[in-house]
């Protein structure tokens, strides 16, 4: 029930009550003393006219005692009838018979006695009519009612009001911002403040709600704080979630994620007929661009090749970089001539595409191998590592194309024990297994030079089944496993070792010995290279160091310092494999070498490629012009060795001119050379 | 100097006020003062009388004073002492003014003749004044002339019963007494029993009736002179002869004015009331 029926229903039941005792208990009681009053009033005045008529009876004034009695009458009209009578019964007034009265209860009889002795003189009787007394009295009951409902219903309307205005509204509103507070509403108004009980509420309520408000703002400020943090944990959790699986530079899956879906890939393998391939990429000419132009461009080339090769897949399958400028690629459902079909295109695609960074434009290729994958449940690593020996071989036949492993492979099996190669490297330093060739440069215009004698040193291994193994072998699998620095320095040593023995031969003989992009940058090597010349100074000028081109141009400033410092000393340099990595010149400006040997792929098809020869012959001009005597390779027949004369080459190197031979005895080498020199040019 | 001033002022004064006084006198308006028997209460007395007075001021040219008296016995005194110029009173009063004052008549109601009467209950088995002997006789007062001096007067020395007296003040007292049975039988005059209510009169009967007299004078005191005494007389003679006068005056009551002498009124003189009449 609410409050305002409640009040209400009390309100009418006091009214009910009031009125109740007013009309039955009051009222009637009023109008009986009312009649009281009258009849006392009654009594008194009998008394005194029964008094005053005393005198009058004793004197017998009769007629004094009528003009008293009938003013009497007169006076009071409502006393219908007064009578004297003597005590003996004898009526005295008046002076006719008395009408009989019927006493009704409107009527009352009162009697006095006058006169003050026993007997008295006479008893006065009155029969007085209360009716309009009665009247009166109804009346004033009613007026009085009437007066009472009305003030009733003014105090009923007033405390009505009073407890509408000052109790139960205030409440409302309380309660209604109570309501809304608890759904965190605080607007309502509330009520205005009275010095009274409410207000008070109403003042302990506007405390609470605004302490309610500023703790809620303060709650709400947390927990907005609380989920800003979060979102930032989550979004930081989602980019360490898609980085932990990606590579940042290329955006591609990493190589865990790619282990990852491999592995599923596999699972998901259901008969022998579903088959999956995985491609193992390797860019060609990462190095040199990273190299040549830094890390930023090599990082944009990674992109590029990215963003080429994904060009060239499917949806389903998934592209990523396993490290460096290693990409895998998972064919999924995906195998033989249809995979082959993907890796060729990307090869088409990626050898078709010219990088260029700085006005240098570099022309790039990849190598990949292929495995399939089958229900054979082989491991990722397992796979990866055939994926990665196909993927050598595919370098190994001339890069740029697709080769898939197979177990026949005898490549593969050569590679297989590639793999070896760091223990066997390791093994051969320490046993001496390493055998020194040298091949004969020869001066293409024969201008009595003939007792300059000049040859690169070459290296070849003779492994356990006395087979001797070629650097390609083992050279890359040395530079991969890092001993390549430590053959270096076993060349360099065995060669002094060699030609101190020959000092008298110093200004006659020159060695050429091959200096790895790993040993540029050994600053110790350089400084043994330094004190093995210092020591023996007529060394320097027998000592030519060759670096490839594109070693050189990757590790430029060591280069530079490598090569300044030992050409103080006398040595001089050569610039091995120019033109099979770039297609700038600029970069001899920079590398102050004596010698430049031109790439023998330009000199192999020199006879048939007019492009090959006009390479060369702007190669040799060019070398020409920075002041550098220029060497050919792969000079393979008399006809190669005309043309590159009558270009104006300064030296040869070739089967044709000389093929290695193992370098055990200087002067049964030059003996040799000789013979060589005599056959030749009597063939001429 | 000063008290020579101051006297001459006094003296101026009081020649102004004689002036006036003789001037007053001057204009031939006597003043006189009348007298009326208390025989109504006050306000009915003066209700009768000064309209009567007022006419006969403007008729005779007087200045008349109406004086009016508490009691019967205060009036008597007065009278007796000479302070009315000129007195309405009983024929009792009439012979006792006469004899101090020299009061004399000047008119009277020529239609009646005051006559005690004696009544009884109707019903009463009293048949003759003999059968009151000893018994209690309501009056009205002691001296009232026809109800009481000449009726117990009458009833002594006529009669010669012996009666105990019960003075109960009115003539209307009497008759109620006689009525109500609380006394055999009373004196009043047959005028005021005439005036009483019909109920009262259809209750009593008329026992005895005493010797007559001329009715009450209005008299003249012996110091007004002959000429206003005269002119008195002829003016309410002459007032009376009117429609109004007859009005007024028959409220006295005085039906029939006219002239009354002191012989009128001597034969009671013999009847020995005097006996009867108790001083107060």
């Amino acid at each position: 029930m609410k409050l305002r029926t409640k009040l209400f229903a009390l309100i009418v039941l006091f009214t009910v009550v009031f009125m109740g005792y007013v009309h039955l208990q009051w009222l009637p009681q009023l109008k009986m003393t009312i009649i009281e009053i009258t009849e006392t009033e009654y009594k008194s005045q009998l008394k005194s006219v029964a008094e005053g008529l005393v005198p009058l009876l004793l004197e017998g004034q009769l007629a004094n005692v009528y003009e008293t009695l009938n003013a009497v009458s007169e006076d009071n009209k409502n006393w219908v009838q007064v009578s004297l009578k003597t005590p003996q019964g004898e009526q005295l007034y008046p002076l006719d018979d008395l009408p009989a009265y019927t006493a009704s209860n409107q009527t009352i009889t009162l009697k006095t006695e006058v006169g003050f002795l026993d007997p008295p003189l006479a008893v006065l009787t009155v029969i007085a009519d209360l009716s309009n007394n009665i009247n009166v009295a109804d009346r004033l009951e009613q007026q009085l009612g009437t007066a009472l409902s009305f003030l009733i219903f003014a105090f009923i309307i007033g405390i009505g009001a009073g407890l509408e205005i000052f109790v139960r509204r205030p409440l409302a509103k309380l309660s209604f911002a109570s309501e809304k507070l608890a759904h965190g509403v605080y607007i309502p108004a509330l009520p205005k403040i009275q010095d009274d009980e409410i207000g008070s509420l109403t003042q302990s309520f506007s405390t609470m709600r605004q302490a309610l408000m500023s703790r809620d703002l303060a709650l709400r400020g947390e927990i907005d704080k609380h989920r800003r943090t979060s979102d930032e944990l989550k979004k930081a959790k989602q980019t360490a979630d898609f980085q932990a699986a990606h590579d940042s530079l290329t955006g591609l899956p990493n190589r865990r994620e790619f282990e990852r879906q491999l592995s599923q890939a596999l699972k998901d393998i259901d008969s022998s007929e579903e088959k999956h391939t995985l491609f193992y990429l390797d860019l060609d000419q990462f190095k040199v661009v990273n190299d040549t132009c830094g890390h930023i461009a090599g990082d944009e080339l990674l992109k590029q090749v990215a963003y080429l090769i994904s060009e060239e897949i499917r949806g389903e399958d998934l592209i990523a970089r396993l490290g460096g400028d290693e990409f895998g690629l998972l064919l999924k459902y995906c195998a033989d001539a249809d995979a082959l079909k993907i890796g060729n295109k990307i090869c088409a695609s990626l050898s078709s595409h010219r990088f260029t960074w700085n006005g240098l434009v570099f022309k790039i290729g990849v190598s990949i191998g292929g495995v399939q994958m089958s229900d054979n449940r082989k491991s990722f690593e397992l796979l990866l590592s055939e994926a990665d020996s196909a993927c050598y071989m595919a370098k190994e036949r001339g890069r740029n194309c697709v080769h898939f492993y197979s177990e026949l492979d005898i490549d593969l099996t050569s590679r297989k024990a590639g793999m070896l190669w760091s223990s066997k490297l390791t093994k051969a330093l320490q046993d001496n297994a390493f055998i020194l060739y040298a091949q004969p440069i020869l001066p293409l215009s024969s201008g009595g030079k003939e007792k300059h004698h000049h040859y690169e040193i070459l290296l070849r291994l003779r492994d356990h089944d006395d087979n001797l193994v070629l650097p390609g072998s083992f050279i890359p699998a040395a530079e991969r496993y890092g001993s390549i620095c430590e053959i270096d320095r076993w060349v360099f040593d065995r060669v002094v070792s060699l030609l101190i023995k020959y000092r008298d031969l110093a200004g006659q003989l020159q060695f050429n010995i091959n200096i790895s992009g790993a040993s540029l940058g050994r600053i110790e090597f350089l400084r043994h290279i330094e004190q093995r010349l210092t020591s023996n100074p007529y060394l320097a000028s027998m000592l030519c160091f060759e670096v490839t081109e594109s070693e050189a141009v990757r590790n430029m400033t060591q280069a530079r310092y490598f090569i300044d410092c030992l050409r103080q000393l006398g040595c001089s340099f050569a610039l091995d494999d120019f033109g099979s990595g770039m297609c700038s010149f600029n970069y001899l400006k920079h590398l102050p070498v004596d010698y430049l040997k031109i790439d023998g792929s330009f000199v192999r098809g020199i006879a048939e490629d007019s492009v090959d020869k006009i390479t060369v012959k702007s190669i040799n001009e060019i070398g020409k012009a920075m002041g550098m005597k220029t060497v050919a390779e792969f000079v393979e027949s008399e006809e190669i060795k005309a043309i590159l004369a009558k270009i104006g080459v300064d030296y040869a190197q070739g089967y044709h001119l000389g093929e290695p031979k193992p370098l055990i005895d200087i002067e049964q080498l030059i003996r040799f050379e000789r013979t060589i020199q005599q056959r030749n040019t009597a063939e001429r | 100097m000063k008290r020579c001033l101051l006297q001459l002022l006094v003296s101026a004064c009081l020649s102004l006020f004689s002036l006036a006084a003789i001037s007053d006198h001057g204009s031939l308006k006597p003043t006189y003062t009348i007298g009326v028997v208390p025989q109504f209460e006050q306000r009915k007395l003066f209700k009768v009388w000064q309209p009567i007075i007022n006419e006969l001021e403007i008729r005779t040219g007087f200045s008349l004073h109406l004086i009016g008296s508490a009691k019967i016995p205060v009036f008597e005194q007065n009278f007796m002492a000479g302070e009315y110029d000129f007195a309405y009173m009983n024929p009792y009063h009439v012979l006792k003014a006469n004899k101090t004052q020299g009061y004399t008549p000047l008119v009277k109601d020529g239609s009646r003749r005051l006559t005690g009467i004696l009544v009884v209950k109707k019903d009463s088995p009293i048949q003759s004044v003999s059968e009151l002997e000893g018994q209690i006789l309501a009056f009205p007062a002691p001296n009232a002339l026809g109800a009481s001096l000449l009726m117990r007067a009458d009833l002594s020395t006529l009669h010669g019963i012996s009666f105990s007296p019960r003075y109960v003040q009115t003539h209307s007292s009497v008759y109620l007494n006689v009525a109500l049975g609380q006394t055999v039988a009373g004196g009043g005059v047959l005028s005021t029993l005439q005036l009483q209510p019909q109920n009262v009169q259809d209750k009593l009967r008329i026992l005895y009736e005493t010797r007559s007299i001329a009715p009450h004078p209005f008299t003249a005191h012996a110091r007004v002179p002959e000429a206003d005494r005269l002119i008195m007389k002829s003016t309410w003679i002459e007032f009376a002869a009117t429609d109004r006068g007859k009005a007024l005056l028959s409220q006295i009551p005085m039906i029939d004015s006219v002239p009354a002498e002191l012989e009128d009124y001597m034969p009671m003189t013999k009847w020995g009331l005097d006996a009867f009449y108790i001083t107060q």
